[in-house]
């Protein structure tokens, strides 16, 4: 995996582990108007995140693609999370 | 009311909407919050 | 239904083979304290719990577990992918080796296959959230002896952060179980 890529996937990762959390809290605290607020606020960055990195590297998300995402010579076959984690000395 | 005087009842204190991690620090402590982030300190068993 | 996306919840690596690690953490994806359990049981729970957000809890819960299921999985898999027969022989993951390849499955440390009765659904809000914060400190217990008997620092950045999880879980089990106490006793009296 590209380093640029890689970059924008532990971004992805940091934003979305943030709404993961503002999601648990706002289980046991639905009433909390700010989490409420800042969950939101991460979740349009995440989809921005996304959509960015989809365009570049093919759908992060199982089950449907757009067209924007289908340009830029998209492979059906793609490599998957677990791979590519060193292990091979 | 919340009792936390009852005997034979668990309690958890329910947390605060306090401060929080910026998503980066976040991410790689496990939590966004400070007060729920409690590192396990290698080193506490004997042969160590 | 579930959405699947591409990517590991939080980025994980291995220094090399390792099959003798391999052999203790495979216990967190099919052993009585693992991911498998842990997901499995807050999504079989979640339909008798009386209150709206903890059925969501325990849906949001049981999907970041299969994320963890995922991640423990990709440590099993890149310690073992590359390990030699003598690797694995010198590790006693061979009597693994026999049944199962290099394949992931099911077992806790001793090779003993997962089995529902690892958890509980009791039907009784109170009993089974004190059944699943049980479960995160169980969790968590492993995770610091598993971090004991790692000698891969890359593995063990991954066993810390999954540990961190089980206390942030924890947390929120114990604000549901307050909620749902609270909710029970307003129900009795008025």
């Amino acid at each position: 995996m590209s380093r640029n890529r890689e970059a924008l996937l532990r971004e992805i990762q940091e934003i979305q582990f943030t709404t993961v959390e503002l999601q648990l809290f706002l289980d046991t605290h639905p009433e909390n108007r700010s989490a409420l607020a800042d969950y939101v606020e991460y979740s349009n960055k995440l989809h921005d995140l996304i959509l960015q990195y989809s365009k570049l590297y093919g759908p992060l998300i199982g089950f449907g693609i757009t067209s924007e995402e289908l340009d830029k010579g998209y492979r059906w076959i793609n490599s998957w999370p677990w791979e590519d984690l060193g292990g091979n000395r | 009311m919340s009792d936390q005087n009852r005997l034979a009842r668990a309690f958890v204190i329910i947390q605060q909407y306090n401060k929080r991690y910026s998503p980066e620090v976040g991410l790689s402590r496990g939590t966004i919050f400070p007060e729920l982030y409690m590192p396990y300190l290698k080193g506490r068993t004997k042969d160590e | 239904m579930w959405l699947y996306q591409r990517m590991l919840q939080y980025p994980v690596k291995v220094s090399g083979p390792n099959p003798a690690l391999a052999k203790n953490i495979i216990t967190q994806y099919g052993g009585p304290d693992g991911e498998l359990a842990a997901s499995m049981r807050y999504l079989t729970q979640r339909y008798t719990m009386p209150l709206k957000e903890t059925q969501g809890l325990l849906t949001d819960v049981g999907t970041e577990e299969l994320a963890h299921l995922e991640i423990v999985a990709a440590l099993v898999y890149n310690l073992v992918k590359d390990a030699s027969i003598q690797q694995i022989k010198a590790a006693g993951l061979d009597p693994y080796y026999a049944d199962h390849d290099r394949a992931l499955y099911f077992v806790n440390a001793d090779g003993n296959p997962w089995t529902a009765a690892y958890i509980q659904s009791k039907g009784d809000p109170i009993t089974d959230l004190h059944e699943d914060m049980a479960a995160e400190q169980k969790a968590r217990s492993t995770y610091e002896y598993l971090i004991d008997l790692s000698d891969d620092p890359l593995v063990t950045d991954a066993l810390r952060w999954l540990r961190e999880r089980e206390i942030v879980h924890f947390q929120r089990f114990g604000e549901a179980l307050v909620r749902t106490q609270e909710y029970l006793d307003n129900k009795k009296f008025y």
